[in-house]
């Protein structure tokens, strides 16, 4: 994407910040440090424009994005396991719409592997084909299937034995 | 792709103003990629004169210490230097007095006499 100006890259910004912000929070769960992450990842692609392929933009932004979340999650437990902090109850953002905050929903995503959690988010939230979501995490198409078979009846059955199932 | 008949998760907004953040982000990404070259070169002039405080000064203050150290006369055997005729001090009877070494036969036995 040799040549790309900044209005361009903004344009694709706005085209993908919602998707990404999606997948985003639900590794981190707070608004302000999904944002912030979303803008990271399109800042590190920003730097290494020249050498992405137009066809392959969109499933690096989404890599890129995925691996700064789960490292700042990675972070965000150490401290709270160095500074013996307890997770909140609820995760504290109050621009969110009721009912969103489902302590069991979040925490059925959160039991997943994070191979099964990357899956189920990029085909739910970012509404990509197994096609792309293989392009994204390096597997085939039919392991993509199959993991969000895998992911989902996770989910599912984490919800049914917590008693809810709506978000 | 199979959709299932309600959808797990709720679609959420991001916060606005993401795309007007991401342009300032660009912009000062741009001025402070503009800046390295100086920044780096004063850095690495700071860290050289560092460098030379911390190892250069202590070690010529070392030295200095270490000759002061070695013109000892302990040092003078260890060092082969020839030793320096040096007039024997004793104290007798609260006084000071100068000894004098005399010639003895017995190597074993040394002889002195007080001036």
């Amino acid at each position: 994407m040799t040549g790309i100006d900044e209005a361009c890259w903004i344009e694709h910004y706005r085209a993908l910040e919602r998707p990404l912000y999606n997948v985003v929070y639900r590794w981190v769960w707070d608004s302000t440090e999904s944002q912030d992450i979303v803008q990271e990842a399109f800042l590190r692609c920003w730097r290494v424009r020249g050498r992405i392929r137009a066809e392959t933009f969109k499933a690096l932004v989404f890599r890129t994005a995925i691996n700064l979340a789960a490292n700042h999650r990675r972070r965000k437990r150490l401290w709270r396991f160095v500074s013996f902090e307890s997770l909140p109850e609820e995760p504290v953002d109050g621009g969110a719409p009721p009912g969103v905050w489902s302590r069991a929903l979040r925490d059925a995503v959160e039991s997943l592997p994070e191979s099964l959690k990357r899956v189920l988010l990029l085909s739910e939230l970012a509404g990509m084909s197994y096609r792309e979501i293989a392009e994204i995490t390096g597997v085939r198409e039919g392991t993509v299937g199959s993991r969000r078979a895998r992911a989902l009846a996770i989910v599912r059955r984490k919800l049914e034995s917590a008693g809810g199932r709506q978000q | 792709m199979n959709r299932d008949d309600q959808p797990l998760f709720a679609v959420l907004e991001p916060p606005p103003g993401g795309a007007a953040r991401l342009r300032e982000r660009l912009l000062s990404d741009r001025s402070s990629a503009a800046r390295w070259p100086g920044t780096a070169i004063a850095g690495l002039a700071a860290l050289v004169t560092l460098c030379a405080l911390l190892f250069y000064l202590p070690a010529q203050r070392g030295e200095r210490a270490d000759a002061a150290m070695l013109e000892a006369p302990e040092f003078d055997r260890l060092l082969g230097r020839e030793r320096a005729a040096r007039p024997l001090i004793v104290d007798v009877n609260e006084h000071t007095v100068q000894a004098e070494a005399v010639p003895s036969s017995d190597p074993s036995v040394r002889i002195y006499r007080l001036r």
